[in-house]
């Protein structure tokens, strides 16, 4: 019972630390994957007098990705039999030239606006449409989300972290007399401190296989599923191989670095 | 001088600024050597010991122990002496959380012998000191003249040339004493290590050719 407690009160700071780094790390991957989906489909219209090249518009915009123009016939044969074939001409003739720009990256409204602004300074360039509206509200749900876990995580990390310092302190008092006889003995400094890192060791190793396994069940749970579809999230974004290496490989770093602290700080 | 294991000139000693507890001590041991040093209570014996190994800074004067400099000694001298040299403690100080075996090893492991070798330099000492039946044991499992014992035989498991032992009968009865008194001579007449034993009394009829350093009120003697 004294080991399970022993272990538990390094092992729940880590949970904790891990727990919120992957659902961080979640939220931005789901964050990235919607706004990849709407970016494919995103663009912005131009009307312009004149004729664009592509390098113009890459001079003012960096992050532009194409410019395409937009044939005006699909529009105009939606007039044909409503006007005479050689009004229609004439007024394919004054029709301003349309474009079509796309996108490196995912705007926000903010680049959306000065985008606008940049365009319409063009030279021939008379109107320009960037559907800013079309910013939905899970897109905003899903930056609240990733917001709110980066301040979590930097919460959770101070305080796990000073919970797990205080359990290693423990540990250190508690084996300190075994350290002490080993130091009589000319035992080096890692020597003496072997215990802890192992401890330390076998205790990531638990943390990391609790918070894999529940973002597993999180991933593979019916329930969950149906929940993260309504918001179109096809599923969970967890990778059992990667995620548990990375977590195991920040478990083992942090764990670790802890030790050293305390060690470090009682050494000779 | 290459013959002394252990060499002090105008040697003081005191714990931070406190009033020297040595003053001004000068002697040597030569290798070989059985030393008894005695005094009584609180004139600085174990005082003495401690600087031999590290653990009390020395105030002024010189001391070699083993050729390194325990003057100004850096945290690696201190540790590559306390690897080569043998030390007994009044309270055994044996781990608890680890078996009698384990004990014995612990010198060896900390020098970096192969842990086939240093089971079977344990295993051959138990049984020297008649505790093969008990190797598995813990030290709380074992009476006060096992554990030391068993500190002996880790003292003696990685063949030092020096023997350092702090009241090593202090708590025993008769029989555990004269076991450890045994052991520490045979350590000096049949391997040569050097010996140094802090103690209140030397026991009647000892059999062997020692020299005995006196130490009161700070003055250390040496008599003949």
């Amino acid at each position: 019972m004294s080991f399970l407690k022993h272990h538990l009160s390094l092992i729940i700071p880590l949970v904790a630390l891990l727990f919120i780094y992957q659902f961080f790390t979640i939220s931005d991957r789901i964050l990235k994957d919607h706004q990849e989906k709407i970016n494919s489909n995103y663009s912005i219209i131009i009307a312009s007098e004149r004729d664009l090249e592509k390098s113009e518009i890459e001079d003012v915009i960096e992050s532009i990705k194409d410019l395409e123009e937009i044939e005006p016939d699909s529009m105009l044969s939606r007039l044909k039999g409503e006007i005479s074939d050689a009004n229609l001409a004439l007024l394919k003739m004054e029709l301003p030239k349309f474009y079509r720009i796309t996108l490196l990256r995912f705007p926000d409204e903010k680049f959306l606006d000065k985008i606008k602004v940049t365009l319409e300074k063009v030279n021939g360039v008379k109107r320009v449409e960037t559907f800013a509206k079309s910013h939905n509200r899970v897109y905003r749900l899903l930056i609240l989300n990733k917001s709110i876990s980066k301040i979590l995580a930097i919460l959770i990390f101070v305080i796990s972290f000073l919970l797990m310092i205080k359990q290693i302190e423990l540990w250190r008092f508690e084996h300190m007399e075994r350290m002490e006889i080993m130091g009589l003995f000319g035992a080096s400094y890692w020597m003496r401190s072997a215990l802890l890192f192992r401890l330390a060791l076998v205790d990531s190793i638990i943390a990391t296989a609790i918070t894999s396994y529940f973002y597993y069940y999180l991933q593979s749970s019916n329930e969950v599923n149906y929940l993260t579809s309504d918001l179109g999230i096809d599923s969970i974004p967890f990778s059992l191989l990667g995620d548990t290496i990375t977590l195991l490989s920040i478990a083992l770093f942090i764990s670790f670095v802890s030790v050293f602290m305390v060690t470090i700080r009682h050494r000779g | 001088m290459l013959d002394n294991i252990i060499y002090a000139n105008h040697l003081t000693l005191s714990y931070k600024s406190d009033e020297d507890i040595i003053k001004d001590a000068t002697f040597s041991i030569q290798k070989k050597d059985f030393v008894f040093i005695s005094g009584p209570s609180g004139s600085g014996k174990s005082t003495m010991l401690k600087s031999f190994y590290g653990a009390l800074k020395v105030k002024s004067g010189e001391l070699l122990v083993n050729d390194v400099d325990m003057a100004n000694p850096s945290k690696t001298d201190v540790s590559e002496l306390r690897k080569k040299i043998g030390i007994v403690f009044q309270d055994y100080k044996l781990i608890k959380e680890w078996s009698c075996e384990k004990n014995v090893m612990l010198p060896m492991l900390i020098n970096g012998y192969a842990k086939e070798t240093c089971a079977l330099q344990a295993e051959r000492l138990l049984s020297h000191i008649k505790l093969s039946h008990k190797s598995s044991k813990y030290p709380p499992e074992l009476s006060g003249g096992e554990q030391q014992r068993v500190a002996m035989a880790r003292a003696l498991s990685h063949n030092p040339p020096l023997i350092l032992a702090d009241e090593p009968t202090g708590n025993l009865d008769d029989y555990s004493s004269e076991v450890i008194w045994g052991l520490l001579k045979g350590a000096n007449e049949q391997l040569g290590m050097s010996i140094v034993v802090v103690t209140h009394s030397i026991p009647d009829n000892f059999g062997l050719n020692y020299r005995h350093l006196y130490i009161e009120d700070g003055i250390l003697y040496e008599l003949s």
